[in-house]
């Protein structure tokens, strides 16, 4: 089944979940907060319940990346010398990889995304209101680089360590990220440590939380006056995305490719 | 047959993918009881919590919310690559000449499951045994923080499942919570063999089913009468209303059964093969 084929069966999969959520909900929406409630990820509190709760709501991003986790690492199992004595140079083929893989994130989450919006707006809206667009572009955004950044790592640790051990890692990574968040909960330890809030990936793709004013959605950014921007988390996350590149290129162009097949170990 | 179930079982103890989910496990249940153990320095006896309650699988310790959106892909490590490192290494030619196609993935199914539930039951099992040992039996505080002989907590007891057998003995209805979990985790070991016997070609994507099975039932579960987040019924202490016992038998039955018939699919397929091959 080739890749096109897998990335229309997921955009339909999860676009006709998201329609359904909508659907049975029986909420009334308007645009905006239609984008941030239930196509975004909005949990307004750090408690253990909606921390969770957050985490089964990012099926979409956890299920590329375990279908796209192998997309540059299965070219170093069976047949890896064979293929790679045909690549000159192997850094600018592993960055073709990326920005391959990059272009199918993208592809995945306009199409997943614009599908969710238009049926959320004539469900939940009676087609009268697509004032969430902007919004709906900012998720867009935020997920492909968040997603995009962590199918790369879990594909350079599969290299490194195989695909059972960096799968585990990335996604054990990702859960505790979002559990670390329990510490916000208290508003005098969240304007202490806001930095730390700052850098926690997790807590940069959930657009609610940060402080653009959203109605009436309680963030503690916004409560406490944090500055917690769009921009600021789209550059964090494509700097940090930069770092990966930069160390996958190294690890790809030296790692040993004679000795071992990591997929037929274990 | 038993000779057959014991090598493979060998085999499977001998995978790194065992001894990295039992670290896992342990080292989560190891974590919750020193934890409690660090933060209850001091206390009075009165005030101390139930050795049997303070356990990595309480529905009550918030951990185990983590735990439980973890679990999907832990439950698959112990057994569920075997299939296809076999395959792979091509060396199922060799243990299926032998032992034959029905044989062969029986035993690999039975020995899975067994894997899955001493993966999944021992570590709670030493963590009740540390508990025991460090917290005094006279302890009885639970972490609802109600009053031990109230009647609001007894009734919020009944919940449970086996509600009776945790006002009797909390000890019994810890183990058999811990069993029935392991239970179902090599139900689901079961489900994922059964998928793994197809040509997938990279174990990565044996992640997946039992991760989307979990996902789906959680989603349907906002619109049914009763509740099918599978997070409530595996914890144990878990008091959620309207949680039916036979939903949790269903799924597990539904998870051995398409294992079994994943198995019995490709031994058909297998042997269509062979008669092809051979010119029958």
């Amino acid at each position: 089944m080739n890749k096109k084929k897998i990335i229309l069966i997921l955009v339909v999969i999860i676009s006709v979940i998201n329609i359904l959520k909508c659907v049975l909900s029986g909420a009334a929406f308007d645009g905006t907060s239609y984008v941030i409630e239930v196509m975004g990820l909005n949990f307004p509190i750090f408690t253990v319940y909606y921390l969770s709760a957050l985490i089964t709501d990012m099926f979409p991003i956890l299920v590329f990346q375990i279908i796209f986790g192998i997309f540059i690492y299965r070219r170093y199992c069976t047949g890896s010398v064979y293929y790679f004595c045909r690549q000159n140079n192997r850094k600018l083929w592993f960055l073709k990889e990326v920005i391959k893989l990059f272009a199918y994130t993208l592809c995945y989450f306009f199409f997943y995304l614009s599908v969710s919006y238009i049926a959320g707006m004539l469900i939940c809206t009676k087609g009268t209101d697509f004032s969430g667009l902007r919004e709906m572009i900012n998720v867009m955004i935020l997920f492909s680089l968040y997603t995009m950044l962590f199918t790369l790592l879990l594909n350079i640790c599969s290299i490194v360590a195989g695909s059972q051990s960096a799968y585990l890692l990335m996604f054990g990574i990702q859960i505790l990220m979002t559990l670390s968040m329990l510490i916000f909960d208290n508003e005098n330890i969240f304007e202490k440590f806001v930095l730390l809030f700052k850098l926690n990936p997790v807590a940069n793709i959930v657009l609610a939380w940060h402080s653009t004013g959203y109605g009436d959605i309680t963030l503690p950014a916004e409560k406490l006056g944090v500055d917690f921007t769009f921009l600021f988390s789209a550059i964090y996350l494509a700097v940090l995305l930069f770092i990966a590149v930069a160390v996958g290129t190294v690890i790809a162009d030296k790692h040993d490719i004679a000795l071992d097949n990591k997929e037929e170990q274990g | 047959m038993l000779n057959l179930i014991k090598t493979d079982l060998n085999i499977i103890c001998r995978k790194k993918g065992f001894f990295v989910a039992l670290v896992l496990v342990t080292a989560y249940a190891l974590f919750v009881s020193l934890y409690y153990a660090y933060i209850q320095q001091g206390f009075d006896v009165s005030e101390l919590y139930h050795p049997a309650i303070l356990s990595g699988l309480n529905a009550d310790v918030e951990l185990s919310y983590f735990f439980c959106k973890y679990y999907p892909f832990i439950v698959v490590m112990p057994a569920a690559f075997v299939m296809i490192s076999e395959r792979k290494s091509g060396m199922n030619l060799f243990i299926q000449s032998r032992q034959g196609l029905i044989k062969y993935y029986i035993s690999k199914l039975v020995a899975g499951f067994l894997a899955t539930l001493v993966v999944f039951t021992f570590p709670f099992f030493l963590e009740l045994i540390l508990n025991v040992t460090i917290f005094p039996l006279s302890a009885t505080k639970s972490l609802t923080n109600w009053e031990t002989f109230s009647p609001t907590y007894f009734d919020y007891a009944t919940e449970y499942f086996f509600g009776n057998l945790f006002l009797k003995n909390v000890y019994l209805y810890f183990i058999c919570s811990v069993v029935l979990f392991g239970v179902f985790s090599g139900c689901a070991a079961v489900f994922c063999m059964g998928i793994s016997s197809f040509n997938i070609k990279f174990k990565a994507f044996m992640f997946l089913p039992v991760y989307l099975l979990l996902y789906v039932t959680d989603i349907i579960g906002g619109y049914t009468v009763f509740p099918t987040n599978i997070d409530i019924y595996i914890t144990a202490y878990d008091s959620t209303p309207n949680k039916k016992f036979e939903y949790y038998i269903f799924l597990m039955a539904v998870m051995m059964i398409i294992g079994v018939i994943c198995v019995f699919i490709n031994i058909r397929l297998c042997n269509g093969k062979y008669r092809r091959t051979v010119g029958e």
